[in-house]
């Protein structure tokens, strides 16, 4: 990790091909409630995906217990937007494409008594933004985007992190267009990777 | 490679999408950014605790 600074003394962000163990940690993630999808892609396609430069996933490990607290990847993307009469032009973005935090982490720390709360605002606000501010210096992306699975519990939590959606037409639109079929019923949203 | 004309390019900037897009304030932080620094403390807290009690072990084992 050359381009930002590799943790925040509490974490540290490594890449999953960094090392062995990140490889033997990622067997020991577990998924929360509705969410083995991402458990799934961390342990059965995230490899497969770097290797083929499709994605990159990044672990987020306790430096103290070194233990795996949660990981997420980034790919570009580009989001279709209808200016009618059959006519669109696109947005270029940086999708957050899997962002979830190890239960098993949560496990341990509960019956340390702690309860780890936020540790998702932390991560995102700590290494998501910085990393695709940083790519947004160097490549065209102005969106950071993601496929929200539709809970109103996450589409809530998503808000808080400062995502919005787009109007309904809009939003069609990009089902129409780019959103695949292991996307489906999920929702777009998106916040400007720019804020100032 | 790709060419715009102008006109094309004038059409995308004055579109009610694109001008939606370029008049929408910035995402609102706020919470996050007050989320992010609870849990910044607390796990702070935590792994100095960690770390002091680590250390006062490895003290009593010498």
């Amino acid at each position: 990790m050359k381009f930002i600074e590799s943790g925040t003394g509490e974490f540290t962000l490594e890449h999953l091909t960094d090392s062995e163990e990140n490889r033997r940690l990622i067997c020991n993630f577990a998924s929360g409630n509705n969410a083995f999808g991402l458990e799934q892609y961390l342990k059965d396609l995230a490899l497969e995906d770097e290797n083929l430069w499709e994605s990159r996933t990044y672990l987020v490990k306790d430096s103290f217990t070194r233990d795996l607290a949660c990981y997420f990847s980034l790919r570009t993307c580009l989001v279709p937007l209808s200016i009618g009469n059959g006519k669109f032009f696109t947005i270029p973005g940086v999708e957050l494409a899997n962002f979830a935090v190890n239960e098993a982490y949560r496990r341990a720390e509960r019956e340390k008594g702690r309860v780890t709360k936020k540790i998702g605002a932390y991560v995102f606000s700590q290494f998501i933004l910085p990393i695709s501010r940083h790519v947004a210096e160097f490549v065209g992306a102005k969106w950071l985007c993601i496929y929200a699975i539709p809970e109103a519990k996450l589409l809530e939590y998503y808000s808080r992190l400062g995502f919005r959606r787009l109007d309904r037409q809009q939003e069609d639109f990009v089902y129409g267009h780019v959103k695949p079929e292991y996307d489906q019923n999920c929702i777009f949203m998106y916040q400007s990777i720019k804020t100032a | 490679m790709r060419v715009l004309t102008k006109e094309q390019y004038d059409e995308i900037r004055s579109s009610k999408v694109y001008q939606m897009i370029m008049n929408e304030p910035p995402p609102d932080h706020t919470a996050l950014n007050r989320d992010a620094e609870v849990f910044a403390k607390w796990i702070a807290r935590i792994h100095k605790k960690e770390r002091e009690s680590s250390a006062a072990s490895s003290m009593e084992r010498v």
